[in-house]
């Protein structure tokens, strides 16, 4: 068995044994079956909403928890480790430092991948069976975008548990960049747009500095790609470069902001003492 | 089997090691002594390739920095505090760690051998500071490695699991594992320990025999007295030579080299002076009785490393 795999594994099963894993299953499931009742009792019927309706309601739900639970549990894990010892313990094993690194991320990522489809793809058998298929391969996109977005916030998690000096000093660090993911950076490009006069090419360039909105635009592409539902970047991007051009971009984008964080990283854990 | 060569390493402004410099041969059981925030954890740190430094290190001809896995898995570790994933059973935490030295599973003997196995299926969190201690013990020794680096591991245990920690590292050394061990108390190890390495504040002032220490080796004795026959304790005290006397407000401190402390506690006894406490320390070594001995490296002609 190689290193990397044991590594994984381990941290796969650290998960589990805490029982978090189990937990936002739970909270995932619950959201996506309260979303669709709740759909469908605002339209006067009974039952469960169908795949379409229940991605769109649970799309900005989505946007604010998975990248908290995914920075939190990034910068939670290594200065953890640290300041308990642990570190210490595995620094000591015939591993170099990527491998610990990559190991542990690939390892988080798998269980809040396990997480999601357990908890999203439990509540969607339940809608599929309640009012058909249609709409079940957004709502699958959908929660690959979800994935997505939690690989590339844990790799900002584990960029900021590697520089940390403590585990507090790390979630104080993740909760700031969460806070200015979610809430402030709207508001940051709202004031931009109608203060400064920022134009649509700026605003699209700001947009890709923010993982959360680059989810959001691709994730409203996929479900209704209208203008209206859109906004303006989204429209501008479209306009411009077409649907599959935006997604492209898009997914580029959020590919980089996976890679980039991890990388620096990785380049921070290798250069500096890590205990 | 360990070559480290003008190793420096700097915390900011602070110099926690300055340029050591030794040779461990294969099979020695060799002391790395000093008092605490001497430099030992850093050195061994730094051999595991933990710490960047300025020098090098190699193990087995492996260069601890360029070539970290390789140098690392001749070799086992056991922290001054070993921490171990706390949710992991002690049969799962051998598992772990043989895996990651590329072995199927853990060998449960070794839990056994550390006397563990009625904890076979306790979780780390459920262990003691001495139980972590002993698995942290069979993690390392489970590789079966050529060297094995123990950072205080007495720290955490009692005297009857000292006695028999320092007779398995014996042991291990008499099978010819490299076995260095970093201390602050020196009453055991110096027994069996064929070499020593004595740091102070980051430098090596020693690098020579464990038996050639000789008076350095120094134990506190500390009476605890009730305001009565002070008067009388410290003349009594000043009468032994190579004493060094400490008063404080309600106590008297007798540094004296180790094998003396007896004979300095039946004078006290004869004299008929009964002070409310007595606490006798356990050796260690004194770095300025060392300077002073004339056996340190700052007396002695210093030597050149061999290219």
């Amino acid at each position: 068995m190689t290193t990397m795999r044991v590594l994984i594994l381990h941290e796969l099963g650290e998960a589990i044994r805490n029982r978090w894993l189990l937990a936002y299953g739970v909270i995932f499931a619950v959201l996506a079956l309260g979303l669709s009742v709740i759909g469908l009792r605002t339209v006067g019927a009974v039952g469960l909403e169908g795949y379409g309706r229940t991605t769109a309601s649970l799309l900005n739900l989505c946007l604010g928890l998975v990248p908290l639970i995914a920075l939190l549990l990034g910068s939670v894990g290594l200065s953890g480790d640290r300041e308990a010892g642990v570190l210490e313990m595995f620094l000591a094993q015939p591993l170099n430092r990527m491998e610990l690194l990559l190991g542990r991320f690939v390892g988080a990522l798998a269980a809040i991948g396990l997480a999601t489809f357990l908890g999203f793809g439990l509540a969607g058998m339940l809608i599929g069976l309640a009012s058909g298929s249609s709409g079940g391969l957004q709502y699958l996109a959908f929660l690959g975008i979800a994935l997505l977005l939690a690989g590339v916030y844990l790799s900002i998690g584990t960029a900021i548990a590697v520089a940390a000096r403590s585990r507090m000093q790390g979630m104080a660090v993740a909760l700031a960049i969460w806070f200015a993911s979610v809430v402030v950076f709207d508001l940051v490009l709202i004031a931009a747009g109608a203060m400064a006069g920022a134009g649509a090419q700026v605003l699209a360039a700001a947009v890709l500095l923010n993982p959360v909105e680059i989810a959001r635009i691709l994730a409203l592409l996929l479900l209704d790609p209208s203008l209206e539902m859109l906004g303006p970047v989204g429209g501008f991007l479209v306009t411009r470069l077409g649907g599959p051009g935006t997604a492209g971009l898009l997914l580029g984008a959020l590919t980089a902001w996976l890679v980039a964080p991890l990388a620096l990283g990785l380049v921070f854990f290798e250069s500096r003492d890590p205990l | 089997m360990i070559s480290i060569r003008g190793v420096s390493k700097r915390f900011g402004k602070v110099a926690a090691i300055d340029g050591i410099t030794t040779e461990i041969a294969d099979g020695e059981f060799a002391l790395l002594l000093g008092s605490n925030g001497a430099g030992k954890t850093t050195l061994l740190r730094c051999i595991l390739g933990m710490h960047r430094f300025e020098g090098t290190i190699s193990v087995g001809g492996h260069d601890a920095a360029a070539d970290g896995r390789a140098a690392r898995a001749l070799v086992g570790y056991v922290p001054q505090r070993p921490a171990l994933p706390s949710d992991l059973t002690c049969t799962e935490v051998i598992d772990l760690f043989a895996r990651l030295r590329g072995r199927r599973h853990g060998d449960p003997a070794w839990l056994a051998r550390v006397g563990l196995e009625a904890s076979a299926g306790a979780p780390v969190r459920a262990l003691s500071g001495g139980m972590r201690q002993r698995l942290a013990l069979a993690v390392a020794l489970q590789a079966d490695p050529a060297v094995l680096l123990f950072d205080e591991p007495a720290a955490n245990l009692d005297v009857t699991a000292r006695r028999a920690l320092h007779r398995d590292l014996e042991e291990l050394a008499g099978r010819g594992r490299t076995v260095v061990l970093a201390t602050h108390l020196a009453a055991d190890p110096l027994r069996v320990a064929t070499r020593a390495l004595v740091l102070h504040r980051g430098r090596a002032i020693y690098d020579g025999p464990a038996s050639g220490l000789g008076a350095a080796v120094q134990q506190r004795v500390i009476f605890t007295l009730n305001g009565v026959g002070s008067g009388d304790l410290l003349p009594l005290l000043a009468r032994f030579p190579g004493v060094r006397v400490v008063e404080t407000p309600g106590t008297i401190t007798a540094t004296t080299p180790a094998g003396d402390a007896f004979g300095l506690l039946a004078a006290v006894a004869v004299a008929g002076l009964r002070p409310v406490e007595v606490h006798l320390e356990e050796p260690s070594v004194d770095p300025q009785r060392l300077i002073e001995s004339g056996a340190s490296l700052d007396a002695q002609p210093q030597k050149e490393p061999t290219p």
